[in-house]
């Protein structure tokens, strides 16, 4: 009886073994590549470029600057061209870690929702991978070296994903979201613009003695279509030329940061219009929640008008649609909770007691700046027919009786009010 | 068959730990695509059948002075007791294929970068076979640990999850044009219905003071939690629900927490994988104690052997085509489901007299 127990539990661990582990398939950790981000660029109508920024493994006595690569292929699909990387550089890219894909200019500018779909539905991408677009090309992006962090796509994600439930100054999206709005009745959806902005001063690693981040980034290689990516920076093969050639225009243009404040919408999976900075910022008040979220705004005190930045510490947003009067009138709703952040003022010390409290005036600009953005902001879904405010979707879900008689023209009929409550924090 | 191998508070231990566990996986999405935003109104419909149920069964055996399914018919006539459990052998059987097929899709997609080597979900058939020699009994203390780990694993996930929500996807509440909500409830019973456990459960545990209110309140929470599981799935999935295969693994991944810690939603899919291999049993072993009384046996072995390995050929043969099996079952099974889970139970009126016999 003991024999027999000691044979049903060494036949357990064997079971726990088989469904616990991947069955001893582990793919070998020097041939993997695990993609942090990848691009994708419109070559022609039936091909596809796609640049993948793996991480490579590396033995602990090698340097952290040969950690990176860039490799790229083309295919006339987003996993034939991905294959092509596989099969050219030996490696296996590993794509559930990819948390950024970057849609170029060229792509995003024809029909490119069934890749996006395709990343949806399939098992290797993270449908909570985010998606920009930029201006230029997606490899561009993804070859630009930056002071923020090794990896241009580590950079990129600390810009989109950092405290990404807070900061609002971008206005982030990801695959989920939008193959979700594409499908929603208001049909539309948006993704940050990335666009490469010159930093001012070099990287620390440039001028340091110690640092090599600027050499491994121009000798990045680039395997295209030569299948000698090699491992690493340092090692440059035959395909690396490409690379070597972008690596070395970047550095000639010097060391770059990234900025995703502008946002794109589309309409019915085109490009319909695009947000400032600013109407980025008004938008994530007006639709999310909203922390850390900062104002700048202008005061007038006793006829001078003052630089000051408001905090938003609390939001709380409606959108109301009222349908008895027979002409539609859309109601939007804000309130905030405010706390002074700086001013470009010098203050009296009973005023610097109260301190983060705004002036009534501080208020007032605030109310007025929000209501005219929010107007602004409708305005232009209005003519650009690109439905932000997610209109259309909450006239079926909470006025469905009058949804059929005016889904198709209520952006261009409806009456709009805007209310701004904007209060201190105490 | 023998009384009192399972305790009243296992039975409250086994719905709550496994009730939820084969409704999660791909039922999900296979409710967002009939029905929408209004994919909780069949779970209310199945509720409602199911409570119905379980009110008759409680009812009606303590009518009965707590006999078993069996002893009732075989009172009424030893071939028709033989016959009923004959078809309910084959009705459990049908019931147990899908969550496996599930459990391997789940497993494979969750945990595997490739596609794995096809045996690595067949343990799990030794597992199945040992719970269905052992019975009962071994299930219901199984239920005891295992409950722990399934309001662990789904405690994780909703907590992951519910914050990701928009909970106004679901509306309108009542107007609309979707209406398939009967018609889904009825195409989804190979999923639910799991009330039809306690007919077999009868007369193999003491009916104590308020048994029934612990049983009603043990079958209602965990199906409360499948109903809030699949309004987050489709508050977060919203008009791409019906692409979501695999909702278990998939609803937690937005969390923001994930995005800066890492992927710990996997510990909660991994408990309540840990959880499901025993859920996927239970109808297993309610089909082999079915055949093994229609077959007049007194042990189960054999049965056993017939159950599982047949289970693992139809899981062999036809795992990799998910949705012809989901048709098939949507296109000829509805009736069978229907008569054996929520009609066949009827028969237990056949028993009048308040004495306990012994098979």
């Amino acid at each position: 009886m003991y024999k027999r127990s000691k044979i049903i539990f060494a036949l357990f661990l064997l079971a726990a073994l088989m469904f616990f582990t991947s069955d001893f398939q582990l793919i070998d950790i020097e041939k993997t590549a695990i993609v942090a981000a990848i691009g994708i660029d419109y070559v022609d109508e039936s091909t596809l470029e796609v640049t993948a920024q793996v991480a490579v493994p590396q033995a602990s006595d090698q340097t952290a600057t040969n950690s990176d690569a860039l490799l790229s292929a083309k295919g006339s699909t987003l996993f034939a061209a991905l294959e092509n990387i596989s099969r050219e550089t030996g490696w296996y890219p590993k794509l559930t870690f990819c948390n950024l894909i970057i849609l170029g200019q060229s792509f995003v500018e024809h029909d490119f929702m069934p890749v996006v779909d395709y990343v949806l539905t399939s098992n290797r991408f993270l449908n909570s991978a985010v998606i920009a677009t930029c201006e230029g090309s997606a490899r561009e992006i993804l070859s630009s070296p930056t002071p923020l962090d090794y990896v241009s796509s580590f950079a990129l994600q600390k810009v989109l994903l950092r405290n990404l439930d807070r900061a609002s100054a971008v206005l982030v999206a990801d695959v989920r979201e939008i193959c979700a709005l594409n499908r929603s009745r208001s049909s539309f959806f948006f993704m940050p613009l990335i666009k490469i902005v010159q930093a001012g001063d070099k990287p620390k690693w440039q001028t340091s003695s110690t640092g090599s981040y600027s050499t491994a980034i121009n000798a990045t290689p680039i395997a295209q279509g030569s299948g000698s990516g090699g491992k690493g920076g340092s090692e440059s093969g035959q395909g690396g030329s490409e690379g070597s050639k972008g690596g070395s225009q970047s550095s000639e243009s010097g060391s770059t940061v990234f900025d995703a404040t502008k946002t794109v919408l589309f309409t019915n999976g085109k490009i319909a219009c695009e947000f400032t900075a600013e109407q980025t910022l008004c938008s994530n008040v007006m639709t999310k929640r909203a922390r850390e979220c900062f104002l700048p705004i202008v005061i007038n005190k006793n006829g001078n008008d003052v630089n000051a930045l408001i905090s938003i510490i609390a939001n709380d947003y409606k959108i109301l649609i009222n349908t008895d009067k027979g002409i539609p009138q859309i109601t939007f709703s804000l309130d905030l909770i405010c706390e002074k952040e700086e001013t470009y003022l010098t203050e009296n010390v009973k005023e610097l007691f109260q301190t983060g409290s705004v002036s009534d005036e501080g208020l007032l600009a605030l109310k007025n700046k929000l209501t005219d953005e929010i107007t602004r902001l409708f305005n232009l879904s209005k003519d650009t027919d690109s439905d932000f405010f997610k209109i259309k979707e909450l006239l079926y879900k909470k006025h469905y009786q009058k949804y059929a008689a005016f889904k198709d023209n209520i952006l261009q009929i409806a009456k709009v009010k805007v209310e701004v409550n904007c209060k201190n924090r105490r | 068959m023998q009384k009192n191998d399972i305790k009243i508070k296992q039975v409250c231990a086994l719905f709550i730990a496994f009730l939820p566990l084969t409704k999660i996986i791909t039922a999900p999405s296979v409710f967002a695509l009939n029905c929408g935003e209004k994919l909780w109104q069949p779970l209310i419909i199945l509720l409602s059948l199911d409570l119905i149920l379980l009110l008759f069964l409680i009812y009606v055996c303590k009518k009965n002075g707590n006999k078993s399914f069996f002893n009732v018919l075989n009172e009424a006539s030893p071939t028709l007791a033989k016959g009923v459990f004959f078809i309910y052998s084959i009705f459990f059987l049908l019931k147990a294929f899908i969550p496996i097929i599930e459990h391997k899709q789940l497993i494979e997609y969750s945990f595997y970068e490739t596609l794995p080597l096809a045996p690595v979900f067949y343990p799990c058939f030794a597992i199945i076979f040992y719970l269905c020699i052992k019975g009962f009994k071994v299930l219901g203390r199984v239920s005891e640990f295992a409950v722990v780990f399934t309001l662990i694993g789904l405690g994780l996930i909703f907590f992951l999850s519910v914050f990701s929500t928009d909970f106004s996807a679901l509306l309108p509440l009542i107007a609309g044009s979707n209406k398939s909500g009967p018609i889904t409830a009825l195409n989804a019973l190979w999923w639910f219905n799991d009330a039809i456990y306690l007919l077999f459960f009868l007369g193999r545990f003491d009916l104590q003071k308020k048994s029934g209110l612990k049983i009603f309140a043990s079958y209602l929470l965990p199906f409360c939690a499948v109903i809030l599981f699949y309004c987050i799935f489709y508050g977060i999935f919203t008009y791409v629900s019906p692409a979501q295969n695999v909702a278990l693994s998939e609803i937690s991944i937005f969390s923001v927490s994930l995005v800066n810690v890492g992927r710990f939603d996997y510990v909660a899919t991994f408990i309540l994988c840990f959880s499901g291999v025993f859920s996927i049993a239970i109808p297993v072993v309610c089909s082999v104690k079915c055949l093994t009384a229609s077959l007049g046996l007194n042990r189960s072995k054999i049965p056993a052997i017939i159950i599982c390995l047949l289970l693992l050929l139809l899981t062999i043969l036809f795992s990799a085509k998910y949705t012809a099996v989901l048709a098939f079952y949507t296109k000829y099974l509805t009736p069978l489901f229907l008569i054996c889970g929520y009609i066949m139970p009827l028969l237990y009126l056949l028993g009048g007299k308040k004495d306990v016999q012994k098979v």
